[in-house]
């Protein structure tokens, strides 16, 4: 095949660097995680 | 397919800041909102 093969080739994203791959993650993770508290603060802040 | 060792061990340090930094962005927000939620209630 013409794919490059090995650990973290067959990705979205680049895990070449831990420092950039934990801030790619928190940043996703994160930001999924806060959605629901940030729909109850949008919700009680409307009234 | 076979697994290799890794190509450079993780140190304590290094452990330690990740997982901060994980925990951090999944409860700072989430624990912001939570403790000013009075203040998101509006006196009817």
């Amino acid at each position: 095949s013409h794919y490059e093969e090995g650990p973290g080739k067959n990705l979205p994203f680049s895990v070449e660097n831990k420092w950039t791959l934990l801030v790619k993650m928190c940043l996703f993770f994160g930001s999924a995680f806060s959605v629901p508290f940030l729909i109850v603060r949008h919700q009680l802040l409307k009234q | 397919v076979h697994s290799m060792p890794p190509e450079e061990e993780l140190g304590i340090m290094e452990k330690a800041i990740g997982l901060t930094f994980c925990f951090v962005s999944l409860f700072l927000p989430a624990g912001w909102i939570l403790s000013h939620l009075e203040d998101y209630k509006r006196p009817e």
